[in-house]
């Protein structure tokens, strides 16, 4: 009995497949890399958040009441105080040698001040720079002043004759109570590594979808996939993609078990949703790179552009400069990244977990940016699979 | 010896120059590339901060008091507020990112108030965007503690004080915070600069490599070595030099003109800032030809090393404290020349800091500039000679 010969698309979906399998960049690009990234990225922000930060004290006033105070600042998890120096000049040196982020300088006369009912101040002065140091040393001193403040105000209207309560509502009369949502303990990790991970794997799926075609043209094997599908450009773009496709949406279901089972990533949306925008986002990627492979068939140019729309996806997505605080320009060049869609439907659908109605819109424009890639990919293939189209000379490399 | 060497330097740079002109795709990475991103990656920081956020406001006891407390929240330079109806509409708009935080003046505020109760004032931040959020519950903390300090000061008053008394006894302890660098506290202050050395060193690395790598792809490695007299040292250095002056010359650009451009400016020693990126460049030259001779064609170098990017970046400490990474990751990020440059760099920049305070970082760059020097001298003529036996 003879074998039913294999339809032309099985054929050249399973020549993809030894191909992947065949060369080394390809492993290294889409097996190797991706883990390796996620896990060293991965970790770095493993502790979720900034603690210890280095405080040095100048404390003039030499009081139990000063004492208490630099306990608490102590006792602070963010904070730790590193140091005692004798004057602010001292300190600063401290600073300049990397030892310190902020100096708390505590004035002679404070206790003295504060016992006459004199208004006394604590003086901060701290390395600005970084915001992650600076919002915490900010937010945790004040929060400690205020309320060693407040606990002197609350002594003082007790002793005009209020209440406790009364006396805590004259001191403090308006409370903000806050509620962060989302990622209630400011975890950097929570906020920074499944966005900054679907960076990093897009740019892998672009990285190698630009070569698809681009590499039969260098290897001199486009008139074999042309024989080989008869030629019919829409065998060679379905049978070219689905192996890369199955490739890369395994990648997403490893990532996001990464995210759950190694990282604790804590999503307010299911997972499969998160799968399934991974899964776009994929997609996007994929069929626009592989748009630029059959225009652009030197690899070479191919995989720059791949890397310019790329690289800086991360910075231009808004997670942690927001799009409205960028020049036009910015604006429009993040509005032609899938990224930046992505990111808004990510934080919708699977961090905030809101109705469909609000992610829907952010969906279907990632879900565009793919068809766009599929049009120009399947109108760039029609030249090129065009009778008299005329194959450009190959550079067959060493072939890694 | 050092004539030899010399000569063969000179010869590799020469060829070098030759070798770069003539490849477009090196050009574009180290000509075009940095000048071009430099400064179109800056931009995005142009305006430095965030602007003002669009808060969502709901006013649930429609009072004089929330009227007022309303109208202290809109004139806040730091607060775009957008007063909502009802919780559900301002739910919505959260919901569809119109507004980063939602601020509900409850029903009662008023009369609880009046009847000498604390009242609350409730402040949902959408940390998804944390670093918006963050900004956000800051200004809402201030704008309500001046608020606060108001009513503090009539409650003084009614209790017989006259008003200097109650002006000295409303905070009896305050905090008085000084930015030492970044007075105005902006991101962008804080990424632009790094973002300038970002692009140098992977440019520079991507650049190098690629050149390094072709010349494994050509098998020309033997004929690399003839020209540098068979000194690894006057290879290295003759193939690096031209790399050396060129991105000297954009560290100057980038840190003098790029700087002043955003109104920012190098607090510190420029001695120190000097010696510390030439010896950071020197330590990406070494790193990036080691690295290179793994690759065997030169887009490889391209396709893997446009990957480094955010890992050196991040792991570097600039931006997340090296102390709150595993030790594993601290000792691998220190191999990178970017770690302890960017930890030097920021004192300087930022702080001011002189030659002395950064000498542990230059001492790190040295070493991981012999380590790179080694790791050349080991590799390099074992592969020349490997190509020189099979081709």
């Amino acid at each position: 009995m003879t074998k039913k010969p294999r339809s032309a698309w099985v054929q050249i979906a399973i020549r993809e497949w030894n191909r992947i399998l065949e060369r080394k960049t390809y492993w290294l690009l889409m097996v190797i890399l991706p883990p390796v990234l996620t896990v060293f990225l991965g970790s770095i922000y493993l502790k979720g958040s900034v603690t210890d930060i280095p405080v040095g004290i100048v404390d003039l006033d030499q009081t139990p009441f000063s004492r208490m105070l630099i306990r608490a600042i102590d006792d602070s998890q963010a904070l730790s105080v590193e140091g005692y120096y004798l004057s602010v000049t001292e300190a600063r040196q401290a600073l300049l040698f990397g030892r310190l982020q902020t100096i708390v300088v505590i004035p002679d006369g404070l206790t003295s001040d504060a016992k006459s009912g004199r208004p006394g101040s604590v003086t901060v002065l701290k390395n600005a720079s970084n915001l992650l140091y600076s919002n915490s040393v900010t937010k945790e001193i004040s929060t400690i002043v205020r309320t060693v403040s407040a606990g002197i105000l609350v002594r003082r209207f007790e002793a005009k004759g209020q209440q406790p309560d009364q006396a805590l509502a004259s001191a403090d009369p308006i409370k903000v109570d806050t509620h962060a949502l989302y990622n209630p303990t400011y975890n950097y990790e929570q906020f920074l590594i499944p966005s900054l991970l679907s960076m990093v794997l897009l740019l892998g799926v672009m990285v190698v979808s630009v070569l698809v075609i681009a590499d039969e043209f260098r290897e001199g094997t486009w008139q074999e996939v042309l024989d080989l599908s008869g030629p019919d450009w829409l065998v060679i773009f379905s049978g070219k993609s689905l192996p890369h496709l199955f490739i890369h949406g395994l990648q997403a279901v490893v990532l996001v078990f990464f995210w759950f089972h190694v990282f604790g990533i804590h999503l307010s949306g299911s997972a499969a949703g998160a799968v399934f925008l991974l899964f776009l986002l994929i997609s996007a990627g994929f069929f626009l790179g592989m748009a630029v492979s059959c225009w652009i068939h030197d690899e070479f140019l191919s995989t720059e552009v791949a890397i310019f729309f790329n690289t800086p996806a991360f910075i231009f997505s808004g997670l942690t400069f927001p799009l409205w605080a960028m020049p036009g320009l910015h604006q429009g060049f993040a509005g032609i990244l899938p990224f930046t869609h992505f990111l808004r439907a990510w934080v919708k659908l699977a961090v905030m977990n809101t109705p469909a109605d609000s992610w829907l819109g952010d969906v279907l424009i990632l879900g565009g940016f793919s068809l766009l890639g599929i049009v120009l990919s399947l109108l760039f293939l029609y030249q090129s699979t065009r009778p008299g189209f005329v194959i450009e000379e190959a550079h067959p490399e060493v072939v890694v | 010896m050092i004539q030899f060497r010399l000569r063969g330097m000179i010869a590799t740079a020469k060829r070098e120059a030759r070798m770069i002109k003539a490849d477009k795709n090196i050009l574009l990475i180290i000509i075009l590339a940095p000048l071009f991103y430099a400064f179109f990656y800056t931009a995005i920081y142009y305006h430095k901060v965030e602007l003002k956020p669009a808060v969502i406001l709901v006013d649930e006891d429609h009072s004089g008091l929330s009227r007022q407390l309303l109208r202290a929240y809109e004139t806040s330079q730091y607060l775009d507020v957008y007063v909502y109806p009802d919780a559900g509409s301002a739910q919505k708009a959260m919901e569809d990112l119109d507004g980063m935080a939602i601020i509900r003046i409850p029903a009662g505020f008023q009369s609880d108030r009046q009847s000498g109760k604390r009242v609350t004032v409730s402040l949902y931040l959408n940390n998804a965007y944390f670093l918006v959020s963050n900004d956000i519950n800051k200004a809402v903390n201030e704008v309500t503690a001046t608020f606060g300090a108001g009513i503090k000061l009539k409650i003084l008053e009614s209790k017989g004080e006259n008003r200097e008394q109650a002006l000295a006894h409303i905070e009896p302890i305050s905090v008085r915070i000084h930015a030492l660098s970044n007075p105005s506290e902006s991101y962008g202050n804080f990424m632009i600069p790094a973002l300038f050395i970002l692009v140098l060193h992977q440019t520079l690395l991507i650049g190098l490599s690629e050149s390094m790598a072709d010349e494994r792809a050509t098998r020309s490695l033997g004929e690399l070595y003839r020209t540098a007299e068979g000194s690894t040292w006057a290879l290295v250095m003759g193939k690096g030099s031209f790399y050396l002056v060129l991105y000297c010359a954009y560290a100057v650009f980038f840190l003098t003109i790029g700087l002043t451009f955003f109104n920012l400016q190098v607090a510190g020693s420029y001695l120190a800032l000097a010696v510390l990126t030439v010896l950071m460049i020197l330590s990406v030259i070494y790193a990036g030809i080691f690295l290179a001779s793994f690759f065997t064609r030169k887009i490889v170098a391209l396709q893997i090393l446009a990957f480094t990017t955010y890992p050196i970046f991040l792991a570097s400490g600039y931006s997340w404290p090296e102390g709150s990474m595993p030790v594993w990751l601290q000792w691998l990020a220190n191999l990178f020349p970017g770690t302890p440059y960017f930890q030097g760099f920021s004192r300087i920049v930022f702080l001011g800091a002189d030659l002395e305070h950064v000498l542990p970082e230059l001492f790190h760059l040295l070493l991981i500039l012999a380590l790179g020097i080694t790791a050349t001298r080991l590799r390099l003529p074992k592969i020349a000679k490997w190509q020189s036996e099979h081709y």
